[in-house]
């Protein structure tokens, strides 16, 4: 394809956090960027940028394809996909919802598989894309009363290893990224549903301490990021010419995985519940 | 003031941690430490910590970074210059980044100094060392060699930056093994041997914010033992005279963590010689520095 035309990139839940921040430098750097978002009022100011917003729920099949549709007959298709809509579902595995927790699957799984699906047509007859999928470090690492959400991010870690492996030959790059402690609306926004889940029950205790733990994080503190330390990760990931399979930064979250790497489960499992207090 | 009859011992990053413990358990056994240290001003205080602890200490601060080869030979210099002979040598000194960095060469900075500077070092001062049993050359490696490997590819670990501490880690233990078997071949009686100290804070939460640092630190010393527990497998390793050349040691108990020095699980990459020769011929080519033994 042609080295002027200038490349189209797709953001999923880009009205907040990682999502926005990643649009802007997108946008920054160049690239004609959808950010994609079921809020799409919020994403307004996005278009003093040059971006272009696009309402989209990525569980909703109309939604998905109507997106892709149209940046396909604007622009001929997406040429990097960034997927980073996503949810977290904290509280026990017993206590959870189960219609919530096939949601949060829903978002973080079946959401970026099916965007996927439809992307990658365009991606593989140009022999040229990028797909980054934000992960967490909880992609890599567990977490007591985190099952639902850590086994969607384990879910798409596997998921983003077999496709970088199938679609090597058609020249398309497929990035995990790991956020660690970033502070977001999101992140905030876990503690009340932790509580009503698991704050009360047979879990109250661990509950308490990870609410804790969550309200500790916040970049003023220095315990938490902004998420433009995640989006710099996206844009170098996109730009470099052999990126990394995986990219891991935000507070926390290196450790994190080194005490994973070296420490057997259940050591890991003591070392976890010692730091959440 | 060294004597002739005195034993000398280097320990490498002596002024803090393990490295701190070990100076402790080398002068109260009657050795001349060079404290072998990056910063004159933490060495000092370290220093008058050591003689607090054990008053007949006798001591030397010698100024090494291991990250920078014109350090380790200006210091090998010195010390060959101010001592006719080295009786225990211990590659203590390491760092731990979570961060991709590297040295002034483009060497991943963990590798550079936790591996090939005591490489470089060892191999300036092997000459110095009496063929003799009670010499020693102890190696520092780490629970985290254990699922690591050498990325002879990927060596700056560009790939998953992650690795590359216990990468440095597993070439500890290849360096310990490999320098064990070629003073057999060469007839030498000098003891190489490499330890692990267990679980221990040292620079575990480094490049934390100050916050979350002590907090973790707090939370998870439960789980680790004390930095003079572990030291022990060092001093052990150097000082005792039932340790073979080749032998590798740690604490004993849960998960290696901590417990009574005794011998340690190696990852089997370390039964492969091959890798280990591998990895020599390399240092050997990255420090531009031929280590011949015997020679």
């Amino acid at each position: 394809m042609s080295g002027t035309k200038e490349r189209v990139a797709l953001v999923t839940g880009a009205s907040s956090g990682i999502g926005k921040a990643t649009a802007e430098a997108l946008a920054k750097a160049g690239y004609i960027v959808y950010p994609a978002a079921r809020r799409v009022e919020i994403m307004e100011d996005l278009k003093s940028l040059g971006c272009i917003p696009i309402k989209m729920d990525v569980t909703k099949e109309a939604d998905v394809k109507a997106a892709v549709e149209r940046i396909t007959r604007d622009h001929g298709g997406v040429d990097i996909l960034v997927n980073n809509a996503g949810l977290s579902v904290y509280g026990s595995v017993e206590e959870t919802d189960i219609e919530k927790a096939r949601y949060q699957f829903d978002v973080n799984f079946f959401g970026v598989g099916r965007l996927t699906q439809l992307i990658l047509p365009h991606m593989r007859r140009q022999r040229w894309g990028k797909i980054v999928n934000v992960s967490s470090g909880e992609g890599r690492v567990h977490a007591p009363l985190a099952a639902w959400y850590v086994s969607s991010k384990f879910a798409l870690e596997g998921f983003s290893d077999c496709l970088r492996a199938e679609m090597a030959q058609f020249g398309i790059d497929v990035v995990v990224i790991r956020p660690g402690a970033i502070d977001t609306e999101i992140t905030g926004g876990f503690i009340e549903p932790l509580l009503k889940t698991s704050g009360h029950g047979p879990y109250a205790g661990t509950a308490r301490k990870m609410a804790d733990w969550f309200r500790n994080m916040s970049a003023e503190k220095g315990t938490a990021s902004p998420p433009q330390v995640i989006a710099e990760k996206i844009l170098e990931a996109i730009e470099a010419s052999k990126p990394r399979t995986r990219y891991a930064a935000g507070v926390g979250v290196r450790q994190a995985i080194f005490f994973r790497q070296i420490l057997s489960d259940r050591m890991f499992d003591r070392f976890m519940m010692r730091m959440l207090g | 003031m060294s004597t002739q009859h005195e034993r000398i011992a280097i320990v490498t990053g002596a002024n803090n941690g393990i490295g701190f413990e070990t100076t402790v358990g080398m002068a109260d056994a009657g050795f001349h430490v060079i404290m072998a240290c990056r910063s004159e001003a933490k060495a000092d205080a370290a220093k008058a910590d050591v003689i607090a602890r054990v008053p007949t200490a006798s001591l030397d601060i010698l100024l090494l970074d291991l990250s920078d080869p014109d350090s380790v030979r200006a210091f090998a210099d010195v010390f060959r210059a101010r001592h006719g002979k080295l009786d225990v040598l211990i590659n203590n000194a390491g760092i731990l980044l979570y961060s991709a960095q590297t040295n002034a060469d483009g060497v991943e900075l963990q590798f550079a100094t936790n591996h090939l500077g005591h490489f470089l070092l060892t191999a300036l001062l092997a000459d110095m060392i009496p063929d003799d049993p009670a010499s020693r050359i102890v190696s520092l490696s780490s629970i985290a060699h254990k699922s690591a490997r050498i990325h002879f590819d990927d060596l700056t670990c560009e790939q998953d930056p992650a690795a590359a501490y216990g990468q440095s880690k597993l070439a500890c233990l290849l360096f310990g093994d490999e320098l064990a078997r070629r003073l057999k071949v060469a007839g030498q009686t000098i003891r190489a041997l490499t330890v692990h100290p267990g679980g221990s804070d040292s620079g575990l939460f480094n490049e934390l914010d100050p916050a979350s640092r002590e907090a973790m630190k707090a939370q998870v010393a439960p789980l680790l033992h004390s930095n003079a527990d572990a030291a022990k497998p060092s001093l052990f390793a150097a000082l005792s005279d039932r340790v073979e050349g080749g032998d590798f040691y740690g604490p004993t108990g849960p998960e290696e963590m901590s417990g009574k020095t005794g011998a340690a699980i190696r990852n089997p990459v370390s039964e492969d010689d091959a890798i280990a020769k591998r990895l020599w011929r390399l240092s050997e080519e990255m420090t531009g520095q031929t280590f011949a033994i015997g020679g």
